[in-house]
């Protein structure tokens, strides 16, 4: 139950009720009316203390406090413009190169590949065994997926994934956009729902679209599965919108269409030559591990079929081993180092600007020592007193959050302009709903900058002073998209 | 349960709970009421001082033990009734027991020489 106004009203009259039976009694007694009251008053005791201390058996008087808090926290704030928005400034300035650089961190490494159990996915790929390779690793060419596809035992299913820039015709526009040539069974191999649509259908050229692209160039309009889109002069029908969060399995490209391969060959029989081709190595191999079968004998497994593609391809496959490419931990792996330096690096930045703004504080609190000198003589306790000041760095700090996701968001709307150039142009997205946002704020937060303690600058910053008490929200869900602007 | 007086604020409070889950033993009773059952019972020896009443019948309610409902008083004044729960019921011979064990408790230690004889 909860403290309201009606609770306040009937605690009001009940003590009224009983004051006012007190004063009868004394009245019958033979006092004079007013010293009845009186009486009866000093009796009762302290009417505002006892009507909260009943408050207080409610528990909510505490968030009453609190709100009284950040009420007057944000008086203090308005009453010394000039300190504030110097503190928040520092803090959002080095906030939003945090948020940044994490954004694409746990794009790059400490997300996991957006798709059902990504323990069990591996990549298939081949190793280069000759020394004086140019590269070590190979991708797989579409001819050696389907060889891989139809001996390989291990798998519960392999899928192919080519990228590539294709032409789309919008409203008269053409557009430019990054597509990706999939295997008919991708989604459900990596085991990714179709948001709407029944998905890769065999009787017509069909084809995916993602969740942004959707939104971006459809207004997300619930009629669009059905509808036709021509794609390098080709007709497709769309028959299925991705989920917002699946940006496809690149690891910074987001594709916009995914088209199944056998569809195109079907529709452009000129393109079955290139890519019956096995010296092309451009595809990649999603496999999902059958449960039960150790990723060893998997490996094993591949090994052997690539021995097998060798001696029936001399030509082209004489030197190349098949191989496993456990994706997942080498992000993982690949993620702890650069995460611990980048940490290391923005910590170094945050705790510059806690510092600085516990320099701010400092000064601030000299100046207010005679206001809490005359505050403790009246009787503030001093948990009150630091809850206060506590408060405020809240305050101020969640201001600053504020402002260093906006810094954060024009700055990755900046980054794509310091890659190189590229055939098909990069834009980040920002996905900052309220359900991904605060989220994966939290939890990010909570669990890799303190889990991992690998965040000095956090923690040494919610120790140094309460002014840090708001933790950088150094997570945020952002995703990078290419998208053409014609 | 324990006896022990950890903390002398929380004993007062149960006392005080106890004494009021006591009085409604013997039937429903408005605030006023409650107190001056309380001071004459105990020939004016306990002098509650009134207001206190009010946060521990809250507390009460808060946990099931009473419940409280609209009457009219002797003198037809509306007042809030406070009843007795069956919880309150078994609460109250739960801290009866404690009450006679720490009551029990420093009468041995006050009176030793008296139980002797006694004896």
């Amino acid at each position: 139950m909860r403290w309201n106004r009606r609770m306040e009203e009937e605690l009001a009259r009940d003590i009224a009720d009983h004051i006012a039976m007190e004063t009868e009694e004394n009245v019958a007694r033979g006092m004079s009316p007013a010293e009845a009251r009186y009486a009866a008053l000093r009796k009762f005791g302290n009417v505002a203390r006892v009507k909260e201390e009943t408050r207080s058996v409610w528990v909510w008087n505490w968030l009453d406090t609190c709100y009284a808090d950040v009420r007057h926290a944000l008086r203090r704030i308005r009453r010394s413009p000039g300190t504030a928005a110097l503190a928040v400034l520092s803090l959002a300035l080095a906030f939003a190169p945090n948020v940044t650089v994490f954004s694409v961190m746990d794009r790059l490494f400490l997300t996991p590949l957006p798709v059902k159990a990504p323990r069990e996915i591996v990549q298939i790929e081949f190793q280069d065994t000759r020394p004086t390779a140019n590269f070590q690793y190979l991708k797989v060419s579409y001819s050696d997926f389907q060889d891989f596809r139809h001996s390989l035992k291990s798998f519960s299913g392999l899928a192919y994934q080519l990228g590539r820039g294709s032409m789309v015709a919008l409203n008269g526009r053409r557009v430019l956009v990054y597509a990706n040539l999939v295997s008919e069974d991708y989604f459900s191999v990596l085991g990714v729902p179709i948001l709407s649509g029944p998905g890769f259908l065999k009787n017509r050229p069909s084809l995916v679209i993602s969740h942004g692209f959707w939104v971006r160039e459809f207004e997300g309009r619930p009629d669009i599965v059905g509808r036709t889109l021509l794609v390098d002069g080709r007709a497709f029908t769309i028959d299925g919108v991705a989920t917002p969060d699946f940006h496809g399995t690149d690891k910074i490209l987001s594709p916009d269409l995914w088209i199944p391969v056998e569809t195109l060959l079907q529709l452009q029989p000129g393109l079955r030559a290139d890519m019956e081709r096995r010296d092309t190595h451009d595809g990649t191999v999603w496999a999902r591990l059958r449960p039960g079968v150790p990723p060893a004998q998997a490996a094993a497994e591949v090994a052997s079929v690539g021995r097998e593609l060798a001696r029936r391809w001399p030509a082209t496959n004489r030197y190349l081993a098949g191989y496993t490419y456990d994706e997942l931990a080498d992000r993982e792996r690949g993620g702890k180092n650069v995460t611990a330096i980048g940490v290391f690096l923005l910590g170094i930045l945050l705790a510059v600007a806690c510092a600085n703004v516990a320099g701010i504080l400092l000064a601030r609190a000299e100046e207010r020592r005679h206001e809490t000198a005359i505050r403790q003589a009246l009787g503030a306790s001093r948990a009150r007193l630091v809850r206060e000041w506590m408060v405020e760095s809240a305050v101020l700090s969640s201001i600053a959050a504020a402002l260093g996701l906006a810094g954060a968001k024009v700055l990755m709307n900046l980054l794509p302009g310091l890659l190189p150039s590229m055939v098909v142009p990069i834009h980040f997205e920002f996905s900052f709903g309220l359900e991904s946002g605060c989220t994966r704020l939290c939890w990010c937060v909570f669990r890799r900058s303190l889990s991992d303690s690998s965040r000095p600058g956090a923690a040494l910053a919610r120790t140094c002073f309460p002014a840090c008490a708001g933790i950088p929200p150094s997570a945020s869900c952002a995703s990078a998209s290419p998208s053409a602007v014609c | 349960m324990s006896t022990s007086v950890e903390d002398p604020i929380a004993f007062l409070q149960g006392t005080l709970d106890m004494l009021i889950l006591r009085t409604l033993l013997l039937g429903a009773a408005h605030g006023h009421a409650i107190a001056h059952a309380i001071e004459r019972n105990s020939d004016d020896v306990l002098q509650v001082e009134q207001g206190s009443l009010y946060p521990a019948l809250h507390r009460l309610i808060k946990r099931g033990w009473i419940q409280a409902e609209d009457g009219l008083s002797e003198n037809n004044r509306r007042a809030k009734y406070y009843h007795l729960t069956a919880k309150g019921r078994t609460q109250l011979t739960v801290e009866n027991g404690r009450w006679e064990k720490f009551a029990g408790a420093i009468a041995r230690i006050m009176r030793p020489a008296e139980l002797e004889a006694d004896l």
